[in-house]
């Protein structure tokens, strides 16, 4: 339930989007008059890049910092040092897979020295399109995730929901 | 549309050979470059038919016309690769970390699919691009983070094809099928376990979206 309401919290930012862009351009409110598909395309297009610059504009936030600090070549004022620390960039997988599929701590330790499968070739396509369709990882994943969720965030719900704790 | 943005868009434009302001064969200077500038955007901002702008910009009908199709062009070969990209490294790890702190960790944007109405379609298409609400419609695909910035766009779909549909042919599905989204390098710890970031989980999905890609 927690993890419910978190995802409809931020799925809610999907749904914001085409609210903002739909008032602040109102041509994709309207039916459209274009008579071919590439126009439509094209000007879809143009009212993306017109609402990134106007959003780059008016928030001030990471993309326009990130960028700034991109042109003038400075570090990044880095004010979430605890929070870096919760994803870790490597050199990628090294099991003989393209994302690595769900791994354990004792996975990791006997990793075999495979390199894996040439990047761009068919069996890395192949590969590639099984892990992201694979059921069975998406569950666990999903089922880690909602207990992450409840975790971290579970507490602020105490006062609605019946917590096990407070049941017995 | 805020006014530094204008601003720029304006100075990057109108030395532009289209938009400067000419002379015609009888000696009048013709209109200037704000002048088609701003029917232009009037016409992508307030979804203005051509003819609207008479009476602001002093514009024919095929002028303000011309200059919309001309601004899309210009800035779609100007802009496109700056505005309308993947996130890099930096912005990525940037995404993450924000998505953590508010407890989905690897997420990296949120998915979601609109139609958008179609008026003026040609007889051929009209049965391809008919939607579940009996209109025509072109479906829009983004790929947005908490600023709404959008990071990915994919437009043109049928209306006939829901979410499902459309994220399957979407360039992003590609991307993914083939291995080359999301970056390799990454992946975070979840409920103990390391998980590699992969986009068909790392992107929420709405409940229409397929079980085996919907969620984070």
């Amino acid at each position: 339930m927690v993890y419910n309401r978190l995802q409809e919290a931020v799925r809610n930012d999907a749904k914001r989007l085409y609210a903002v862009w739909w008032s602040r351009w109102c041509i994709t409110k309207y039916p459209a008059r274009y008579m071919s598909v590439p126009r439509l395309i094209k000007t879809a297009k143009t009212v993306a890049i017109l609402h990134n610059m106007a959003v780059e504009h008016k928030r001030h936030g990471f993309i326009s910092q990130v960028r700034m600090a991109a042109s003038e070549g400075e570090e990044r004022p880095d004010s979430d040092g605890g929070r870096m620390a919760s994803f870790a960039k490597d050199a990628g997988p090294r099991h003989d897979c393209v994302w690595g599929v769900v791994q354990s701590a004792d996975d990791l330790t006997n990793v075999a020295d495979g390199q894996g499968p040439i990047v761009g070739s068919a069996r890395y396509m192949y590969m590639a399109e099984n892990e992201a369709k694979s059921t069975s990882s998406h569950l666990s994943l999903l089922s880690d995730l909602a207990e992450h969720v409840w975790a971290d965030r579970g507490r602020l719900l105490a006062p609605y929901a019946r917590l096990p704790r407070a049941a017995e | 549309m805020p006014r530094p943005v204008f601003n720029w868009l304006f100075r990057a434009i109108y030395n532009q050979p289209y938009w400067r302001r000419t002379v015609n064969a009888t000696g009048h200077p013709q209109s200037q470059a704000i002048q088609n500038v701003a029917a232009a955007l009037r016409v992508l901002a307030y979804g203005e038919p051509s003819d609207g702008s008479d009476e602001n910009c002093r514009l024919s009908r095929s002028n303000t016309g011309e200059a919309a199709q001309r601004l899309t062009e210009f800035i779609i070969n100007k802009w496109e690769p700056t505005y309308l990209r993947p996130p890099t490294d930096e912005e990525l790890e940037h995404i993450l970390a924000r998505n953590v702190a508010r407890g989905m960790p690897g997420c990296i944007g949120f998915i979601d699919c609109t139609h958008w109405q179609w008026a003026k379609w040609p007889e051929a298409l009209g049965g391809q691009y008919l939607d579940r609400k009996g209109k025509r419609s072109v479906a829009i695909e983004t790929v947005c983070d908490e600023d709404l910035y959008i990071w990915r766009l994919f437009v043109g779909c049928p209306g006939a094809y829901n979410d499902k549909n459309v994220l399957a042919c979407s360039p992003l599905m590609l991307d993914v099928n083939a291995g080359m989204w999301p970056p390799r390098t990454y992946s975070y710890t979840l409920n103990g376990r390391s998980v590699a970031c992969c986009s068909t989980r790392s992107m929420l999905g709405t409940r229409d979206m397929p079980c085996l890609l919907c969620l984070t």
